[in-house]
This record gives structure tokens, sequence and C-alpha cells, in this order.
């Protein structure tokens, strides 16, 4: 699972610095393409087995956080039809996006820019 | 657009430098450096900046031995929005002021309109002031400060210091010669990370034209400076120049920009340094002291600056680049 | 001159990214950082007898917390210079940008400032994860007509 986590982490970055150096993309096009991709795989529960397979290495990268968009999304619309797509969104990135709003508020409250 | 200014000259200069141009070879020029972080004991970087350039205007004054009131008008200018480092800055000290913009080719521009208001005999002398700061410049154009945007090695590198200079009409060893004013140009380059790219065909056209107006050729003078085109810009002007003005740049010509960091050391520095004050932190400094000594006689300094905004690039558009050029001479007895 | 003419003279004086060593870093960065990730999942899992789909959300958390702390220390944008894309792609980079953003303006108060700009990079990931997300659940929906 080790080796498994670390190809398909490796993987995915060494196609993002290769998209980067090679066209005029920025890391935010690239990031948000990934998301997109990470979302996609899992209209056909594609991603759902990669988890399987590879563990950890496949809920790092950003495509996971895409990948958890569209399955709290699909999740719930089994429960409430098609408006569940908006109700169960962020069942599963709550915890990630939460985290990230709390840390960075609080500790921007602390520390400051330097260089 | 070139002026010979008959009455235009140099009483001094001054020079405070930020913590990575401790290392330039052109250190000693400096007055003073700020080593330690990037506050400099303010609370924001934006006033860190404006402490810059009003230290600068303070300690000219010193060295100059004046005081506010005897300066008739202050003309400078930044990278911030609505220049308010220079404002902010200037507000204390009670003398009018003129804001001007032009990026990186903002010292000589405030320079020319100086020169030009001592021969008409509006004013009889102003101090020319410029700052800039590189966390500022990174947070308004880029990245924030702590992002660890990935930047290819022709981007240049923000200067972080304030220079300042003392322009009179009473006569002293260096005299303002002439100043070019450019013209905006465009040559279709989008990348804001190859700032040397996009000002080389600015700081071409304005030397042929200075040239040109004067009737000179480029061996005329002994030292040719551009302001931050950078060690790949240097390049590119030196080719550009040749094949569409006909004029040969060789080992009088340099770049400011590559001039100021020991790029040996400090390899996070890739291309070189820009911003306003890159090209004072040389000219004001090292230049001056050179020609106080008669090591250069004439020399020809063309600063260059890249007019843009992120919402103008962002709409597509090409990254405009202008260049004002400045000549100074020793003025024999 | 034009256009066309410069910028082959542009293309001469630039300087070779090196392609190889980048692309290298980043595989090896980002494949310890899912290893990483795994060790995590294991470990929590392990210490807090919870399932790996729990112990996925810890593991986001205390990757999203890190990549914080570190960027408000100041010290994590050399990381990331360092290792490119494989600090980017992984939710580390997603944490760091929205760090990074916030810190600048602390001198621009907590509305104005914070507010404006915290998701000022992170923005764009999620209004297209979110978009995406939707429409191809929508489109899902349509084709099995369930789930």
């Amino acid at each position: 699972m080790y080796l498994y986590s670390f190809l398909f982490c490796g993987v995915l970055c060494l196609i993002a610095q290769i998209i980067l150096d090679n066209t005029k993309l920025t890391p935010g096009h690239i990031t948000s393409i990934f998301v997109v991709v990470g979302a996609f795989l899992d209209v056909f529960n594609i991603y759902d087995k990669i988890i399987t397979k590879v563990g950890g290495g496949a809920l790092v990268p950003i495509t996971s956080f895409g990948h958890l968009l569209i399955h709290g999304a699909m999740e719930q619309a089994g429960k409430s039809g098609v408006m569940g797509l908006t109700m169960g969104m962020f069942n599963l990135t709550a915890s990630g996006i939460t985290a990230a709003i709390v840390c960075s508020f609080v500790f921007a409250l602390i520390f400051k820019p330097k260089n | 657009m070139t002026f010979k200014f008959k009455n235009a000259y140099i009483e001094n200069t001054s020079l405070i430098a930020g913590y990575y141009e401790k290392l330039s070879p052109y250190a000693k020029y400096f007055d003073k450096i700020y080593e330690k972080d990037f506050y400099f004991k303010e609370k924001s970087l934006e006033q860190a900046e404006t402490k810059l350039l009003s230290e600068s205007i303070d300690l000219l004054l010193k060295k100059s031995k004046k005081t506010k009131d005897e300066i008739d008008v202050i003309i400078a200018g930044d990278l911030l929005n609505q220049i308010t480092s220079s404002s902010y800055a200037i507000l204390n000290k009670n003398i009018p002021f003129l804001g001007v913009y032009s990026a990186c080719a903002t010292s000589n521009e405030s320079i020319i309109i100086a020169s030009a208001m001592i021969d008409t005999k509006h004013i009889g002398n102003a101090i020319c002031s410029t700052s800039s700061h590189n966390l500022t410049s990174e947070k308004q154009f880029r990245n924030p400060i702590e992002y660890g945007g990935l930047k290819p090695k022709t981007a240049t590198f923000t200067a972080t210091g304030g220079a300042s200079i003392l322009i009179t009409s009473k006569k002293t060893d260096i005299k303002i010669e002439s100043g070019t004013i450019g013209k905006i140009m465009d040559l279709g380059v989008k990348d804001a990370n190859n700032m040397g790219a996009v000002m080389a065909p600015a700081a071409a056209d304005t030397i042929a034209r200075h040239l040109f107006d004067l009737g000179r050729d480029i061996n005329y003078y002994d030292l040719i400076l551009t302001g931050d085109l950078g060690i790949f810009g240097k390049e590119i002007l030196k080719e550009f120049i040749k094949k569409d003005y006909n004029i040969i740049l060789d080992s009088r010509y340099d770049d400011c920009g590559a001039m100021l960091y020991n790029l040996e050391k400090q390899k996070e520095i890739t291309a070189g340094g820009s911003g306003p004050v890159c090209a004072p932190l040389i000219n004001y400094g090292f230049v001056y002291q050179m020609l106080k000594k008669k090591h250069f006689k004439k020399v020809l300094l063309v600063t260059t600056g890249a007019l843009f905004s992120p919402t103008f690039l962002y709409q597509k558009n090409n990254i405009l680049s202008i260049a004002h050029a400045i000549s100074l001479e020793v003025v024999e007895k | 001159m034009e256009k066309k003419k410069y910028q082959e003279i542009v293309k001469r004086h630039v300087a070779k990214e090196n392609k190889k060593k980048n692309a290298l870093v980043a595989f090896l960065i980002g494949g310890l950082l899912g290893a990483f990730g795994n060790l995590l999942i294991e470990f929590y899992s392990y210490v807090f007898d919870i399932s790996s789909a729990d112990a996925g959300i810890y593991m986001i958390i205390t990757l999203v917390f890190m990549a914080c702390l570190f960027t408000a220390l100041g010290f994590f944008d050399n990381f990331v210079k360092f290792g490119r894309m494989g600090i980017i792609i992984p939710i580390t980079g997603f944490a760091h940008s929205m760090q990074s953003a916030t810190l600048d303006y602390k001198n621009e108060g907590l509305v104005l400032g914070f507010g404006s700009n915290m998701f000022k990079l992170a923005g764009t990931v999620i209004l297209y994860g979110v978009t995406s997300a939707y429409f191809f659940g929508l489109i899902r929906l349509i084709i099995t007509g369930g789930v």
C-alpha cells in the first residue's frame, strides 16, 4: 500500500510538473484541472476503486477533493433525489475546508509574513 | 523628444537599501542598509516602504545641509497603487509635491521634469525620489508573500530601497546634460515573468532617438546603463538594437539590474534586480561617485519601465514598456 | 520589427529550466507526501480504532494543519519552491494558498483584510470542484436514473 501510495501521488505530481514546465498554464490552472478530473473519475466510481487499491496516497492529492465533493453529492442524491446534489456537496469535504479556514484565521492572527 | 539642459546640476544623492541589497558589489555606495528584516520597525510592509522613501529624503537634506524650506518641489513616484508610498512619505515634509509614475523608469522621468523646470527658471532646486520594496510589489502584482510561487529563471527581483537626488540651478561638478522622453512600446510580450523582454524595445528606441536627436554616436559616451533589463534582457537589447537600429553596445554598456546583486552568492535571484529603485541604487551611488572622481566623463542612463496592471494583463493585453534617458557630464572648470 | 521576429530574439536569450530535475523532484516529493498520508491513515486507524474512511478525514486535517502552520511560521514557501508541484498538488497546496493569502492582509483588519482575501487563490479550486461535481453528478443521475 505504501508503495502504491508513493507511486500514485508521485505520478500525479510528476504529470502536473510536466504540464507546468511545458505549457503556459499556471499552478492555479493545473490544480483546478486536477480537481475536475478527480470529480470526473468518480462519476463511474473509478476513484473509489483507486482508493481501495492505493490507500492514503489517493486521498492526499487535490484530485481527492474533487472526488469527495461528487461522492458526498451523489450519496445525498441517493437519499433525497436531485436536490441531494446541492445538499450533500460539502458533507465529506467539510472537515478539510473547515480546518483550512480555522487554521488560516488563527495562524494569521498570531504570525505575520516575513521572507 | 530630447532636451539639452543648460542649468541643471546634481548637488547630492542619498541611498537606503534593504536586506538583499546588502550583498551587492556596489553596497559601499549606499548610505544606509536595513539588514534585519523587511518591516524596519513599521507595522506593515507598505509603511516600511514609505519609511524608505521618507528617510532617503531626510538623509539627502542632511547631506546637502539644507532644510525642508529651502526645497522648491519634490517629484516622486513608486510602484504602489496610486503611488501611496510617495504621498505618505512626503506628507510631513511640507514641500510642494508632483507625483509621477512610469514604473521602473520613474527616477529618470522625475529628473527630466525637474531639470526642465529648473532650466525655465520656474524653480531653483528639486528633490527627485523613488522607492520600491520586494514584498509590497510581490503582494500587489503577483502572489501572496508567503506563497511559494514558482517563477521561471527570467523573473527579475524587485529591489528594496529608497533613493533621492537633489537637482539644483547652482553650478556643481556634475551636470544633467540632456534628457530624452520615451515613447510607449509594445512588441507583443505577455509574460510578466520576463520583464527584460518587455522593456528591451523601449530602451532601444529611446537610445536610438536620443542619439539621433543630438546628432551623436554611441561612442560619445564612456558608459551606458539601462535600468533593469536583467541579465537576459541585456542580451536581448544588444541583439535587438543592432538588428533594428544598427547600434552596437559594447563593453561600455551594462544594466543596473544585472549589476545590482551578487548573482554568484545570491542564487535565489536568477535574472537580476528590478523596481524603480534598482537603477538609482547604481546611478546615484556608484555612477555618481565615479563621475565625481572623473573616472567617467559622459554617461547615458536609460531607465526602463513596464506599464501594465494585473487587471489589464488578465484581460489578455500585452505588457507595454517605456524608457526615459538622461545624460550626465562632468563639468570642466 | 514585427512581433514575431522579436519573439524569436527573446527565445534565444532565455535560461533553460531544468525540466528533468523538476519532474524528478516533483515525483519524489509528491510520492513521499502520498506515502506519509498513508502512514497517517494507518496510524489513526490503529490508535483511535476508527475506520479507514474516518482516518482519511483525520489525515487530511493533519496535512492541512501542518501546511497552514508551516506557512505561517515562514518556511513553507521554501519547501514549495523546492518541491514544486510535489507540494502544490497534494492538499498541502490548497491549505498553503489559503494561509499565505490570509497572512498578507493582517493590517487591513478582520473583515476587509482577512475576510476579502482568504480565498484569493483557493477560490478557483473550490469553484471548479463544486461546479464540476454538480454537473457530473447531474449527468450521472440522468444517465443511470438513480445512484
